[in-house]
């Protein structure tokens, strides 16, 4: 059965890409990636909410991997926008980040080699800043993959309750499946009620019963 | 195609294997590059894992007098990923692709919760060795559930990819 990815990966990847760039709320992806395990797990549970049958963990991992190019899409558009366009405090956080790392040594060749890159960044042409803006972005798009994957992979593991119900009969192919609400006619058959108990005597699984059997109203 | 499902089992074991560990590598290699005076590839790997993780130095362990990649949680949740895989084939078969019963992950999960939302909620502090020991078990948990996803997806795949060619 051909499923449809196409609804609940754009929801999931919608979601978390979206909750990754705003700022303050994408703060909440430093505990583990939270918006890309929450985008892929809603991805999972949309598909599994319009799946008639089981949904299988594959299935999971493939629509939060969808989800996960659809978020690493919306964060990279926005970014590469920032960096093009200036918008953003993206240099200043790398110096400010550099020189973090700088005081926390006493070497002074250290501090020396991190004034310097320091320097380079601030010195930055914009095509080196999309460059290195792009090799960051590559490497962030593999971790929103990643762990939306992980989110899909966790939402049906938690979302999917169906997973202990037998399979829908296979049917051969071609054979119909589309029959009329009330057909066969007259089935089941409709016995008078039998004054009779019923017996050791009787037939084993004759009446269906508790047994199982064509499924009553 | 018993043959087919193990061997594509122990691909996707062996490849899920490879990508933790490199990715642990990475996550010490970025204190390491720091101390050998790598710092462009340095800053790369720290910028690269600043999108999962806050980084705060006072919460990292060190590695070469440096903080690591992550911070202490992050880093136990992957120490402990890896070694839920290295005891994976020992306690299920490596084709098996259904979950574990679901309870197990939460069950994993409430400690590292509570440790994280009660040190936010300033409830407790939250130690080194609370955020190693929840976070370990936690990861070594996901590893059970996300392996036998993976194999599933893989199965999906390779099987998608055989009826597109006996179609073409």
């Amino acid at each position: 059965m051909e499923l449809d990815w196409k609804q609940p990966a754009l929801v999931g990847g919608v979601i978390a890409g979206l909750l990754s760039v705003i700022p303050l709320i994408s703060l909440a992806n430093c505990c583990f990636c939270a918006w890309l395990l929450v985008g892929g797990a809603v991805a999972a549970n949309m598909l599994i909410k319009r799946t008639p049958r089981p949904v299988r963990s594959g299935e999971g991992a493939k629509v939060g991997a969808m989800a996960g190019l659809i978020a690493a899409g919306i964060y990279s558009l926005i970014s590469l926008a920032m960096v093009v366009f200036g918008i953003g405090q993206d240099v200043q956080q790398q110096q400010e980040a550099l020189n973090r790392a700088a005081e926390m040594t006493d070497d002074p060749q250290v501090r020396e080699m991190m004034q310097r890159l320091i320097g380079m960044i601030a010195n930055q042409t914009p095509a080196q800043r999309i460059v290195f803006a792009l090799v960051i972005l590559m490497m962030v798009s593999a971790l929103y993959v990643g762990f939306s994957t992980l989110g899909g992979l966790l939402g049906v593991a938690l979302f999917e309750k169906r997973r202990d119900q037998p399979p829908p009969p296979q049917y051969p192919p071609g054979y119909p499946q589309n029959y009329p609400p009330n057909y066969p006619p007259n089935y089941p058959p409709q016995y008078p009620p039998s004054s009779a108990p019923s017996g050791p005597s009787e037939a084993p699984g004759g009446s269906g019963g508790d047994q199982g059997g064509w499924p009553q109203g | 195609m018993n043959v087919t499902v193990r061997r594509n089992a122990m691909i996707v074991y062996a490849a899920l294997l490879t990508l933790s560990i490199l990715w642990a590598a990475l996550i010490l290699a970025a204190p390491w590059l720091m101390a050998e005076r790598h710092f462009l590839a340095s800053a790369v790997i720290y910028k690269g894992f600043s999108a999962v993780c806050h980084q705060a130095p006072e919460r990292s362990f060190y590695f070469h007098g440096r903080p690591m990649g992550v911070c202490s949680r992050c880093a136990s949740i992957y120490a402990g990923f890896i070694i839920g895989l290295l005891l994976y084939p020992f306690l299920r078969d490596l084709r098996e692709d259904r979950f574990p019963p679901r309870w197990i992950l939460i069950g994993a999960a409430v400690p590292t919760v509570i440790d994280f939302a009660g040190g936010v909620l300033g409830l407790f502090a939250n130690t080194f060795l609370s955020r190693a020991l929840t976070g370990v078990l936690f990861g070594a948990v996901a590893a059970f559930y996300v392996t036998p996803g993976l194999v599933s997806a893989f199965n999906d795949w390779r099987a998608d990819l055989a009826n597109h060619k006996a179609r073409c």
